[in-house]
């Protein structure tokens, strides 16, 4: 059960989102700017990969040669210092489809490697899609892509179609950014369902029963009187952690803000990454930018 | 690669921001901005349970979010419908989708009202005086209605002046003993609200 948008939407979206979310959460500036930057690199390397429809046996070198140089170039342009110094220290050295074709058979990787190739193969699979992401090293089972065998980076609640109703589950590849039905009460890491061992940890005031209201999504009589007393700054965010493999993910839920563009409001959270590792967990695949 | 101990793990744990910024690409400003906003995050661990809507016969599931607070009480934080239910999708009707006013309604009423013969307003009561005046009611009903023989003259031994509904929420126990309490006190004319 995949969700594909129209692609324009999708860059725009992305790009909308990042402008917004940099004004609004200063404290994430130098993540959301390098993001934005490389947002321009990646939406072109999709929509000519949608031209070029390379085929799958051709997929490493396609994106070694296509994208990895402007990859590199903007991470030198635009990234932070440490990510500039790595790239180029290894500029002259590295070779592009070692790199990629690790990155596509899920080998470890150094993070500065993992992260060029993420970069560069993420918008390539994005566009052409299943066909090519079959040829990805991954297991296909609930817990991963059905389309690459990557893992789950993030997880949301989509907008349900109808008033009164809570929207599903899903997962967001961190390889190719596919989505995937998955049950709600279900760690993605290790598949425990026993709601005792899954704490949700999410700021005060974001339930619907503590803003006043009785129906989730709806301002109820009972509370328009009531001011809150905190002002969540991530009303829409919260850490889904698992006791068992004491692993996490962010979950977006996209009832609380509409709005909210998963892969780029997970990006800006930082702050509850912080808090999730200080409580001990590790997120069961990080980001783009390494969180 | 040497290997790695359940204390390098703890470590690494604890290390929290650091760690996190060593794994990262370097993005040192914005782990240390974060890091001030985090200390300033109100954040509070919740529950998720699966629980069954109480209206009807349908049955539609619910998922209830719940936080235990500092000093050992529960506090219900939201309810909404189960998206992964195959009975429900998620949906709920209007009724059920305000089921956590069930337990958090300030205007819930929360004993058992009474308004007297020839009474203008009704009076909080305890539950003792009012199953006792119920039971007195139906006695006095009972013994007022009885019928041991119809037209014909057939035993029926019914009691006709007074009349049972049963709740939607009734379990299959719940419905197997009302209908039996009634019948003993020889009721006919039952009825269950099994639908919204």
């Amino acid at each position: 059960m995949t969700q594909a948008p129209v692609a324009a939407e999708l860059w725009a979206d992305r790009r909308l989102r990042t402008v917004e979310l940099r004004a609004r959460q200063p404290f994430a500036r130098e993540v959301l700017d390098f993001y934005g930057a490389l947002l321009g690199v990646q939406e072109q390397a999709y929509e000519e990969a949608r031209s070029a429809r390379p085929r799958s046996g051709e997929l490493v070198a396609y994106v070694a040669e296509m994208v990895v140089p402007a990859v590199v170039n903007v991470s030198i342009a635009a990234g932070p210092q440490q990510l500039r110094a790595a790239m180029a220290g290894q500029i002259e050295t590295m070779d592009a489809r070692d790199l990629v074709d690790a990155w596509v058979k899920s080998e470890e990787q150094p993070a500065v490697d993992r992260y060029l190739a993420r970069a560069s193969a993420g918008p390539v699979l994005e566009a052409l899609g299943p066909e090519a992401a079959a040829s990805c090293v991954g297991p296909r089972d609930q817990r991963h892509c059905e389309s690459c065998g990557g893992s789950p980076q993030l997880s949301y609640f989509a907008l349900a179609g109808e008033d009164l109703a809570a929207g599903g589950r899903f997962l967001l590849c961190g390889r190719c950014h596919a989505s995937w039905g998955y049950a709600r009460m279900t760690c993605p890491g290790c598949g425990e369902d026993s709601s005792s061992r899954l704490p949700i940890f999410s700021e005060e005031g974001t339930a619907s029963g503590e803003r006043g209201s009785v129906v989730r999504g709806l301002l109820g009589k009972l509370g328009d009187d009531r001011i809150p007393e905190h002002m969540p700054l991530f009303g829409h965010i919260r850490i889904e952690a698992c006791d068992t493999c004491h692993q996490y993910l962010l979950n977006v839920d996209l009832a609380a803000d509409p709005a909210a563009v998963p892969i780029v409001d997970e990006l800006a959270a930082l702050p509850l990454d912080l808090y999730a590792r200080e409580r001990g967990y590790s997120k069961i695949t990080p980001n783009l930018m390494g969180f | 690669m040497p290997a790695i101990t359940r204390r390098d793990l703890l470590k690494a744990g604890m290390a929290g921001a650091g760690a996190l910024a060593a794994a990262g690409l370097g993005f040192d400003v914005a782990v240390a901005e974060s890091t001030k906003v985090k200390q300033n995050l109100r954040i509070a661990g919740a529950k998720e349970s699966h629980s069954i809507c109480p209206y009807c016969a349908v049955g539609c599931s619910l998922v209830a979010y719940t936080r235990q607070n500092a000093d050992g009480s529960v506090q219900l934080l939201q309810i909404e419908g189960d998206p992964d239910s195959p009975v429900n999708e998620g949906r709920l009707c209007p009724k059920g989708a305000t089921a956590m006013q069930l337990a958090t309604s300030p205007r819930r009423v929360e004993s058992p009202q009474y308004r007297a013969a020839g009474a203008t307003s009704w009076k909080s009561v305890t539950w003792e005086f009012a199953l006792g005046k119920i039971a007195q009611n139906i006695k006095a009903s009972r013994d007022a209605s009885f019928v041991t023989t119809d037209g014909n003259g057939n035993t029926v031994n019914r009691t006709e002046g007074i009349a049972f509904a049963g709740g939607a929420a009734f379990s299959s126990e719940e419905g197997y003993f009302a209908t039996k309490l009634m019948r003993g006190l020889g009721l006919v004319h039952l009825e269950q609200q099994a639908r919204v």
